[in-house]
């Protein structure tokens, strides 16, 4: 096996570093909110006129929200590393994509808010896959169309023909500057000077590897200002494989 | 409800719901009015059309759709708004380019950040 160059091996520190400042910051914002949830109702606790019970409730349940999406970076980063030292399984198995989707479109319904999710689906789709990763997928593709669709209607399409599965999903927000296509599918990517000044997470990136590994595709179009579609092509049935190490 | 009443009212811009309820929680306890943008362009049009604008901005730098820093920039060039003081909020390190009465960084103090909304939005 060749060794690698002191110059690869000093940009594959430089690139770890970078990683693990962006993983520090991108803790901050959960951090953030469940630090200033508790400490609020330790203070309003402490003072003469404590909350009622049922608006400590709502608190706690703040801090809860708080502390999944801290576990949910936790699991990315885990993710991240599994792909990057080939440690990562996919469990073949076979299940209905429209009762997995549904389950997913059920459990984003309040990050959405008020944003409409419009869906057509056929009554039942069985695949075969790994059910998990292919839930994993579809939660990060609508997670980003609610957080940069600008509140705006987006629509979920699944359909298939013979031998291959169509997911696609549509938003009409921020969009994504041309040169920034393939970019937003890196590692906490950071886009271009034409781009809204936004920053993507590890979503994307765990995405491409998974559907990858299950021989499938994912792309993306998109109009700046106009908003993106997504579209993920799987086999119906699927051969199970271990990922090869990432980058 | 709160201790103490304030009679000023506070617009906070974030696109981080988490954040936004946290700190929208925290001042209304205390006795502010909070009205809500959850990026630039909300917030500006917010100031926009409404009269008496509020005490205080308190402002995020990384947003879709318009960022802190163009927010700021557009707010500073209208004079009917540009007297109003902004607070920024922020997970960044790198705040050059932005002008605020003050820049706290996540996670927040709670002291620290209510002292300065007390001194910024008489």
């Amino acid at each position: 096996m060749k060794e690698p160059t002191q110059g690869a091996l000093e940009a594959e520190l430089k690139l770890r570093d970078e990683f693990f400042s962006t993983v520090a910051h991108e803790l901050r914002n959960p951090l953030n909110a469940l630090h200033l949830t508790l400490a609020g109702l330790i203070r309003a606790q402490s003072s003469k006129t404590p909350m009622a019970p049922d608006q400590v409730v709502a608190r706690i349940n703040r801090a809860s929200t708080q502390v999944m999406r801290l576990s949910k970076l936790v699991d990315d980063m885990l993710d991240v590393s599994r792909i990057s030292s080939g440690r990562f399984q996919l469990q073949n198995e076979e299940f209905d994509a429209v009762a997995i989707l549904n389950d997913v479109i059920e459990r984003m319904k309040e990050q959405a808010e008020h944003t409409q999710i419009s869906v057509s689906m056929p009554a039942s789709l069985v695949m075969q896959c790994d059910r998990v990763r292919f839930a994993q997928v579809a939660s990060n593709l609508l997670s980003n169309a609610i957080q940069y669709g600008d509140q705006k209607p987006i629509e979920i399409h699944l359909g298939s023909d013979d031998a291959t599965i169509r997911l696609v999903v549509v938003d009409h927000g921020i969009g994504i500057a041309d040169e920034d296509r393939e970019r937003i599918f890196e590692r906490f990517a950071k886009l271009g000077k034409d781009s809204p000044n936004v920053r993507f997470g590890l979503g994307l990136w765990i995405s491409r590897e998974v559907v990858g590994a299950m021989h499938g595709t994912i792309g993306v179009s998109s109009r700046l200002g106009q908003g993106s579609t997504f579209t993920v092509e799987l086999r119906k049935a699927n051969v199970t494989r271990a990922m090869a190490p990432s980058a | 409800m709160s201790n103490d009443r304030h009679n000023s009212t506070i617009l906070v811009v974030d696109d981080d719901r988490g954040a936004m309820e946290a700190l929208s929680d925290i001042l209304e306890y205390e006795g502010y009015r909070v009205e809500r943008a959850r990026n630039g362009l909300q917030a500006l049009e917010y100031l926009q059309q409404t009269r008496p604008c509020p005490s205080l901005v308190i402002l995020d730098l990384l947003m879709p759709v318009m960022d802190g820093w163009e927010f700021r920039m557009r707010q500073k060039e209208d004079p009917e708004l540009a007297n109003i003081p902004v607070l920024v909020v922020t997970a960044i390190s790198a705040t050059a380019g932005i002008d605020a009465v003050k820049i706290l960084h996540k996670p927040v103090d709670i002291n620290e950040l209510l002292k300065a909304v007390a001194i910024h939005s008489k």
